[in-house]
């Protein structure tokens, strides 16, 4: 332990490096520094920003799952005067608010779990759904159907109830379209029959005049392409320049193009291999 | 005619006992291969013993549904009337080498971390219909209860509802729906299926730095393999599998789950 190491002898030269000084300039170790911390902030600004976008879809998914198991119970007014032809307003109402947010499939998901319950597949119905004993298939209207099929409903009218509803549903992703004001749900039993109630649920939709309605349409539109644009985050900066031109502009000449005729088939986006003619001549040499 | 029904009844009633203490006996098998501390008595429960303790007292089973007899499904109120299968439930400890199994990683926060594995709580579906109002008590239960996994074999396939349900309560209550029909038997006793043995965490560090491997570059096994469902694999994880070979006697390959 006496001995004292060789670096710290003061009569020594200090060390030379054997090796070829690089060429390579190092960057100034404090910029790349920052640059490492700028790049690490974006990083995780980015890992955030799908972070959120992934939390907030789970966030719709969850929302229509909690509609699913509401829905289920509907509707609170079992009894008569009310029924699936006339459901009582608050039910009808929180149907058409609930449903909204629902894609075709989760309306299946809806009516299968309904009928776990032992209740008809349309929400608004409270019958208890058919039960048929036998086998797997059943006649029906002179067509085989599954009996799984059949015993979906309480009755037809229910099965074309519920049809009416589905249809109306949109495909898209619920997270894509939350908010859209203009989706709206009609039921199967308010559709007007004569021309008079034509005329009236019409007039009772317009209530707002032209100007009103296109800023709504517009605003709507704003918001469906808010959204769209959140959704392909992160956006780049990509700048675009222009290449400076030096030499001036010359005319094209008929010469040239004469010469560059015999191969211009060898010719890729203007520019003319070279290697090519190295290599023929090589091989003529050869022979 | 009538004692002729009876006897159907009864026959159909046996074949249900016969076929709900094979899948008893492959759940705590199961159990058993996850790691939980469950000994060999409780195992080889003989039919005639599981007859005496699950039945009622004339010897008949009381999960018989839906009663034949019926033309009509129960009511509800008759539902709860037949105590189906509701005495059918355990619970198991995890033993001290599924503890070790289950470790975490040690973070700066906490160096000596817990183990993951808890206690496991099996129950056997009591009702006529499988959906969320099920799948909700069920959860609810197992999370009130501080049980880390929850296990429910059921009789009838599971709605779509309660299953996006059971995804969506993944990160606090971890719950698994087995089929009974997938229970008869226990498929890691067939000859062609090969032995699996999870990895603990550090066995897969030590592993991936011998081969020099990424994660990615292991072979796969589905989360939904039957051999995966029956050991409960996440993702992540990786189990060595050990197949008989003509030329080398034994050979081990490893997956990790997907």
């Amino acid at each position: 332990m006496t001995d004292k190491p060789p670096s710290t002898d003061p009569t020594k030269k200090p060390l030379k490096g054997i090796l070829k000084k690089s060429k390579f300039i190092h960057p100034e170790p404090q910029a790349e520094l920052d640059e490492s911390i700028v790049s690490r902030a974006k990083a995780s600004q980015t890992a955030l920003q799908h972070a959120n976008i992934i939390a907030d879809r789970k966030r719709f998914q969850k929302h229509v799952l909690d509609c699913i198991i509401r829905l289920a119970e509907l509707p609170e007014a079992r009894n008569p005067p009310y029924s699936a032809e006339k459901p009582s307003e608050s039910d009808a109402a929180e149907f058409k608010a609930l449903i909204r947010a629902f894609q075709p499939s989760d309306f299946d998901d809806l009516v299968e779990e309904r009928n776990v319950t032992g209740l008809c597949g349309y929400t608004l119905c409270g019958n208890p759904r058919l039960r048929y004993k036998g086998g797997d298939w059943k006649l029906h209207n002179n067509v085989i159907v599954k009996k799984a099929e059949l015993e979906r409903w309480c009755s037809q009218d229910c099965a074309r109830r519920a049809m009416y509803v589905k249809v109306q549903l949109n495909e898209t992703a619920t997270w894509e379209r939350a908010g859209i004001p203009s989706i709206l749900i009609d039921l199967m039993d308010e559709r007007a029959r004569t021309d008079e109630e034509k005329v009236e649920q019409k007039m009772a939709r317009i209530e707002l005049d032209d100007r009103r309605r296109a800023a709504q349409d517009s605003e709507a539109l704003a918001m469906e392409r808010e959204s769209t644009k959140r959704s392909i985050q992160p956006r780049m900066d990509i700048p675009i320049k222009e290449k400076m031109v030096t030499t001036a502009a010359e005319a094209p000449s008929l010469q040239e193009d004469e010469d560059a005729d015999t191969d211009i088939h060898m010719m890729i986006e203007g520019h003319r291999v070279k290697t090519q003619g190295k290599k023929n001549q090589g091989v003529d040499g050869a022979t | 005619m009538a004692d002729e029904e009876f006897s159907g009844a009864t026959e159909l009633a046996h074949k249900t006992t016969t076929k709900i203490w094979r899948v008893w006996r492959t759940t705590h098998e199961m159990c058993k291969d996850r790691g939980y501390e469950i000994s060999d008595a409780e195992i080889q429960v003989g039919l005639d013993e599981f007859r005496r303790q699950y039945t009622g007292v004339d010897g008949l089973p009381e999960y018989v549904l839906p009663n034949p007899r019926h033309t009509t499904w129960l009511s509800r109120e008759e539902h709860e009337d037949c105590d189906s299968r509701s005495r059918l439930k355990f619970t198991a400890r995890p033993s001290d080498h599924m503890n070790k199994l289950h470790m975490p990683a040690p973070t700066k926060d906490t160096p000596n971390p817990d183990t993951e594995a808890g206690n496991v709580w099996v129950e056997f579906l009591n009702s006529e219909s499988f959906g969320t109002k099920e799948i909700r008590r069920f959860i609810e239960f197992c999370s009130n209860n501080h049980y880390r996994s929850g296990i429910l074999v059921s009789h009838l396939p599971i709605s779509a509802a309660a299953r996006k349900m059971i995804s969506a309560t993944q990160s606090f209550t971890n719950v698994e729906v087995f089929l009974e029909d997938d229970l008869l038997i226990n498929i890691t006793h067939h000859t062609l299926v090969p032995k699996h043995i999870l990895l603990s965490r550090d066995e897969k560090i030590a592993l991936l730095k011998r081969y020099r491997l990424k994660e990615t570059q292991l072979p796969r096994i589905l989360v939904k393999d039957p051999v995966a469902a029956y050991l409960g694999l996440k993702k992540g994880n990786v189990v060595k599998i050990i197949r008989k070979s003509e030329t080398a006697g034994r050979y081990a390959s490893y997956r990790i789950c997907v």
